[in-house]
């Protein structure tokens, strides 16, 4: 069976939460260092008030000709995943704060802890981690 | 038009009988990263997604309500019993959802 590149995700653990993100965004997976952790980074954790679990890494985004950083505790690897089995996400659990969130499936992997995972919306990410930086800069 | 109560610590919920799915025991809800304070989270129930409110009674029930909302996603509220029917709802009863309504003991 092939693989097409549309139905590829990225799998990774960020704030106690599971995220797919599709893989044609994806540029770059490394280790987080301490020199790489900077404010332009979207760090799930931070922003979910979940201290404790360290991030090791960093998955790094290409949009638009622009890079966005994302902190992951954990990066669990690359699914396949049927594009009908996603359900989209409605207004009513998006606010102002979470409109990168764009759909969520069910896990059927056995091999994973986790029951559901969100699809994230790369250009919402990027609009947020703005809106974040601008509140900073004020 | 009749509706199914439940008891949720001191709140009594209604729940438009026409809407009613089913009931899961101990559903695993997962939370929905910094979604609104009225969303307790997220399940799935045959395929389905289902969106679990909660109030601010701080002591979920156990129990899921199911209520039918969209083809593809149910709504559902925790509660610890399933109580009576009844014909109407008390005048200060408070909408949550479609079909869903939180009626508060004194």
């Amino acid at each position: 069976m092939e693989d097409y590149i549309d139905d590829l995700y990225l799998l990774f653990l960020g704030g106690g939460s599971y995220f797919l993100l599709p893989l044609c965004y994806v540029k770059q997976v490394r280790e987080r260092t301490a020199e790489q952790t900077t404010t332009k980074e979207f760090n799930f954790s931070r922003r979910l008030h979940k201290d404790g679990p360290i991030e090791r890494y960093q998955v790094v985004l290409g949009l638009d000709g622009k890079e966005l950083c994302l902190a992951a505790e954990e990066v669990l690897g690359i699914e396949t995943l049927d594009q009908y089995r996603f359900t989209k996400l409605e207004e009513s659990v998006l606010n102002e704060r979470n409109r990168y969130l764009k759909a969520v499936i069910q896990n059927k992997n056995e091999a994973y802890p986790f029951e559901a995972a969100f699809l994230l919306e790369p250009s919402f990410l990027h609009m947020e981690m703005e809106a974040a930086n601008e509140m900073a800069d004020c | 038009m009749k509706w199914q109560t439940a008891r949720n610590g001191d709140e009594i919920y209604a729940l438009e009988k026409e809407k009613l799915i089913t009931l899961v025991m101990d559903p695993l809800i997962s939370e929905i990263p910094e979604t609104n304070d009225n969303i307790r989270g997220i399940s799935f129930y045959q395929d389905k997604a289902v969106v679990f409110y909660q109030t601010d009674q701080q002591r979920p029930g156990r129990i899921g309500v199911l209520l039918a909302n969209e083809p593809s996603i149910l709504n559902g509220i925790l509660v610890e019993e399933i109580l009576g029917e009844i014909e109407e709802l008390d005048e200060n009863a408070k909408g949550i959802a479609p079909g869903l309504w939180v009626m508060k003991c004194d």
